[in-house]
């Protein structure tokens, strides 16, 4: 079958690899109808996270049709139309009985590994290194899917698969890190990243109520589409961020901040951003916090900083004297997709969001390795892409 | 690489050919670290190439940075600081040339034109290539980044009403038992 593999930093490869096989009674083999490169799989490309090997399929937002289900699933048939969430869970562990889906105790199978890094594993995350798993990923033609009796998502016959594949990651991560800010009606939520999960932020904490939702970038047709979203938007290449939030706020600063960027913020004017490439390009530093920093400063003391965005290792000149003395509550991890998959459906199913809005460029999966080019220099407008094979 | 939109086509166009900066890069990255290998480990020869003399700690110095302008050039996504600081290096290697004492040329070379000249030249020539491989990272990357600027996605929303009307209206959304 063919597949986008990682070969080194930059150096992504359409290709031909073995297809998947059933492993273990509960796997199922799904063929990929549609799938989409993520933000995160963009640190990746760019070489940050660590555990990659020469080879590795890549991503993690798929879905596609049952072809092939291991003699232990009773919840698949061949011909089910499935999307499947990025992270793998077993569905029996205590992790995953409290609904801690991305911290599955038994689905990552390098967890040894993942823990001398972590201090604990986490959970098994498909196309995303061998410290989650080392699974091979969704930008494949096939895909193995393991512990699939419980994961997947079965989608009724009506649903677009545009509609329903952002339900395997942005949708419920969007949906997670507005949830938990515990928005109340009189909340001013600022989200910083108008990227595909940003977008999601900005909708999802409109419809949890937020009075006002405030979205950060520098990108136009980003903000754009945020605004259309229902956010007041600032540009940080034009105008200061405090000043404007403080000004949104009447001074107080937003009750709730949602890190949507991660380790590659791209603040290029400040003098922190500067530090944070000598030191990354010197490997004394892995992540650039820049977000972080300023959602520390500017957040109303007694708020709550929420992260989707996506850290890997270590980061400097964090002022940790700020969030303690602000009595802050920062909450964060990766998204436990199954917690929120049936609810967001409904609200698919009801109309009362229609999520391919974020798609700007459909192309075939050989397309993959130019188009996380485009996407990762957010040239042509480049928002989301969506692959077929 | 064909490109296709949810839109029909309104922005179904051919992506920009590829330009001559990238190339150029290439280039000029490997030349920096030929030219850097040669300064630092033959900075006589250099010298003597130049018609000049007494610049050998200069001429090394020359060599350190010729390598991180290479490495640079061919390792780093955003070419254009490095390309300046090629271009800043070559105005302070033409002001060494112009500043040097001339070489010895010895008895049989009196008649053939000043290695400064042919070497000023060459330097010149080197800098023109700069400068146009700048220029044309400016025009491309400007290029790049008006063609996205076309896309207007200010009618995507994503809800059915407008989203002043949507607000609170999953305020009740159902948590399952288990969390």
């Amino acid at each position: 079958m063919k597949a986008l593999c990682w070969h080194g930093k930059h150096d992504l490869r359409y290709e031909t690899v073995p297809d998947p096989i059933i492993e273990e009674p509960r796997d199922a083999i799904i063929k990929m109808t549609h799938c989409a490169i993520c933000g995160s799989d963009l640190h990746l490309f760019d070489g940050f996270m660590p555990g990659m090997k020469s080879g590795d399929v890549v991503g993690h937002e798929f879905m596609g049709e049952v072809v092939e289900v291991g003699k232990g699933n009773d919840k698949l048939k061949v011909g089910d139309r499935v999307v499947v969430p990025f992270t793998i869970c077993c569905g029996e562990c205590e992790q995953c009985r409290r609904g801690n889906f991305s911290l599955c105790e038994r689905s990552n199978r390098n967890a040894e590994a993942a823990a001398k890094v972590f201090g604990h594993p986490t959970g098994g995350l498909f196309g995303y290194s061998h410290l989650t798993g080392g699974y091979p990923g969704g930008q494949a033609e096939y895909v193995r899917v393991p512990f699939a009796d419980v994961a997947p998502v079965k989608i009724p016959d009506g649903l677009d698969d545009e509609r329903v594949l952002f339900l395997g990651d942005i949708f419920p991560t969007g949906w997670q890190a507005a949830v938990q800010c515990e928005i109340e009606p009189d909340d001013t939520v600022a989200v910083w990243g108008a990227g595909p999960v940003g977008q999601f932020c900005v909708r999802s904490a409109v419809l949890l109520g937020a009075r006002q939702v405030v979205c950060i970038d520098q990108v136009p047709e980003r903000l754009a589409m945020a605004a259309a979203g229902g956010a007041v938007t600032i540009d940080f290449s034009r105008e200061s961020v405090i000043e404007r939030l403080q000004e949104l706020t009447r001074g107080k600063g937003p009750e709730k901040c949602i890190d949507a960027v991660g380790l590659e913020a791209h603040a290029t004017r400040s003098i922190d951003s500067v530090y944070d490439r000598v030191k990354q390009a010197t490997m004394l530093e892995t992540d650039r916090p820049h977000v972080l920093r300023e959602m520390i400063y500017v957040c109303r003391p007694g708020g709550t900083l929420s992260i989707p965005g996506v850290y890997g290792g270590v980061v400097d000149k964090l002022p940790f004297g700020a969030l303690m003395n602000k009595g802050l509550t920062v909450r964060t991890g990766q998204t436990h997709v199954n917690r929120w998959t049936d609810g967001l459906l409904r609200l698919i199913e009801e109309g009362q969001i229609d999520p391919s809005f974020v798609i700007t460029h459909q192309v075939d999966l050989s397309e993959g390795p130019a188009m996380y080019e485009t996407f990762r220099d957010k040239l042509d407008g480049c928002i989301k892409v969506v692959m077929t094979p | 690489m064909k490109t296709r939109y949810p839109e029909d086509g309104a922005f179904d166009e051919a992506p920009p050919k590829a330009g001559i900066a990238q190339p150029l890069v290439r280039v000029l990255g490997w030349a920096s670290l030929v030219l850097g290998v040669a300064e630092l480990v033959a900075p006589a020869r250099i010298e003597r190439g130049a018609g000049i003399r007494d610049r050998r700690a200069a001429v090394r110095g020359f060599g350190v940075r010729e390598l991180a302008s290479g490495a640079g050039l061919l390792m780093s996504r955003k070419p254009q600081p490095w390309i300046w600081a090629r271009i800043a290096g070559d105005l302070a290697d033409l002001a060494v040339l112009a500043s040097a004492r001339p070489g010895g040329r010895g008895l049989l070379a009196r008649n053939r034109p000043d290695p400064r000249l042919s070497a000023f030249v060459a330097l010149a020539a080197l800098t023109a290539v700069d400068l146009a491989c700048a220029e044309a990272l400016r025009r491309e990357g400007r290029a790049r980044r008006l063609r996205g600027r076309g896309h207007d996605w200010s009618g995507r929303s994503g809800f059915p009403r407008p989203a002043a009307e949507m607000r609170g209206v999953a305020r009740n959304f159902d948590v399952p038992d288990h969390v």
